[in-house]
């Protein structure tokens, strides 16, 4: 008799045991489960190491952007391709960090100072940010990453940095081409989305429309 | 010549904020608590402290006299937000902000496009960054707003370099 009521005993703590764990793993989920480490930092218990936090900056640019001729007026090409790298990145001035990625062409649209199947390095704003903590982005342009698609504008970064390039007006000279269509970061502000003619002639439309006026541009 | 008036102006906006008292009473912005909001500035000799400063002002006088300014090497007080500037060859913004509002924010300013703008240019991008900062406010796409998301809009169309009625009605009605 005493031993049954051990045996069932024991089978009711482990129950109880194993619904505990559960609910304390349930638990770390749905918060996002941060562990406190004894010299004060956290790590996050269902995250990778190599990958921190990601934050999002917000830029105010200088120009808006409201056709495609006044953005080829500063550009030197116009190309689309795939990124095949991402993740060269660096420190500048105040620590600011700044990502390379490299864009192998598949199609030149106008210019002549890049040619088919050149891979070209594009200087973007953010990386992972020492002062920070976390990988930092911009609102309107998220690090482009390997295997992505995008038809760009670009221009040479300047004499500081030969041999690199930049994206026309930042967010305003890229179109993410997904499944044939182009498509833009476009602010979150209405009134800017309405003053944002691009997106709003171009977001989902077909690339092969958007090659087209590219190429009809006088 | 430009130097000297640079570092008069700012000294008198430190001895300015310094000489008036900090108010005591917490403000409430989306549910968070903010006492006042102090902004250290890395490189104060090199470029825009004049306008830094006057921007400052501008935002000190909207908020409440919240805002104190001080150079990195002379503030060993908790910073809320860290200013800097340096020349980031090719990139098209000319500033940005980021890190976690009311605890540490740095705002980022752009040499390779500021350099070229007048004073009241300058001034009119780090008066709207620091609306984003120490306004703890948005981008509002109203022409005759200095918070209107591209320099172009606020300056260029509108002419705005310092803080305009509506973005001030907004900070009282928000605070």
């Amino acid at each position: 008799m005493r031993s049954r009521i051990t045996a069932s005993g024991s089978a009711r703590v482990r129950l109880i045991a194993a619904l505990l764990g559960a609910l304390i793993i349930a638990g770390m989920l749905w918060t996002g489960s941060s562990l406190r480490l004894f010299d004060g930092n956290t790590v996050n218990l269902f995250q990778s190491p190599a990958e921190p936090e990601r934050i999002i900056a917000h830029a105010t640019y200088g120009k808006r952007y409201t056709s495609l001729s006044q953005l080829l007026e500063e550009s030197t090409s116009v190309v689309s391709g795939r990124i095949v790298q991402d993740s060269n990145s660096h420190l500048e001035g105040d620590g600011v960090a700044f990502t390379e990625a490299v864009l192998k062409v598949d199609h030149v649209l106008l210019g002549t100072d890049i040619v088919q199947a050149q891979e070209i390095v594009i200087s973007q704003t953010g990386g992972f940010e020492p002062r920070i903590g976390k990988i930092v982005e911009l609102e309107l342009e998220p690090l482009m990453r390997v295997g992505e698609e995008y038809l760009l504008f670009v221009r040479p970064q300047g004499p500081r940095n030969p041999g690199k390039w930049v994206v026309t007006g930042g967010y305003a000279g890229r179109f993410k081409i997904q499944n044939g269509n182009a498509y833009r970061p476009t602010p979150d502000d209405p009134l800017a989305q309405a003053r944002e003619t691009l997106s709003r002639d171009w977001n989902g439309n077909s690339v092969q429309a958007l090659e087209s006026a590219i190429r009809n541009i006088p | 010549m430009s130097k000297i008036r640079a570092s008069i102006v700012a000294v008198l906006v430190l001895v300015g904020l310094a000489l008036s008292s900090i108010s005591v009473s917490a403000h409430y912005l989306n549910y968070s608590t903010w006492d006042h909001s102090t902004v250290i500035y890395k490189d104060i000799l090199n470029s825009y402290s004049y306008e830094l400063g006057l921007s400052a002002v501008a935002w000190d006088n909207a908020v409440g006299l919240l805002v104190s300014v001080a150079e990195e090497s002379e503030c060993s007080c908790d910073w809320d937000i860290q200013v800097g500037d340096a020349y980031y060859e090719g990139q098209s913004w000319w500033g940005k902000w980021s890190g976690t509002l009311w605890e540490e924010l740095f705002v980022d300013l752009n040499e390779y496009n500021m350099s070229g703008g007048s004073t009241e240019k300058r001034r009119a991008v780090i008066t709207h960054e620091f609306g984003h900062a120490v306004g703890g406010l948005g981008h509002h796409d109203e022409s005759g707003r200095i918070m209107q998301s591209w320099v172009g809009d606020f300056y260029d169309t509108d002419g705005l370099y310092t803080l305009d009625s509506g973005t001030i009605s907004e900070i009282d009605y928000l605070w």
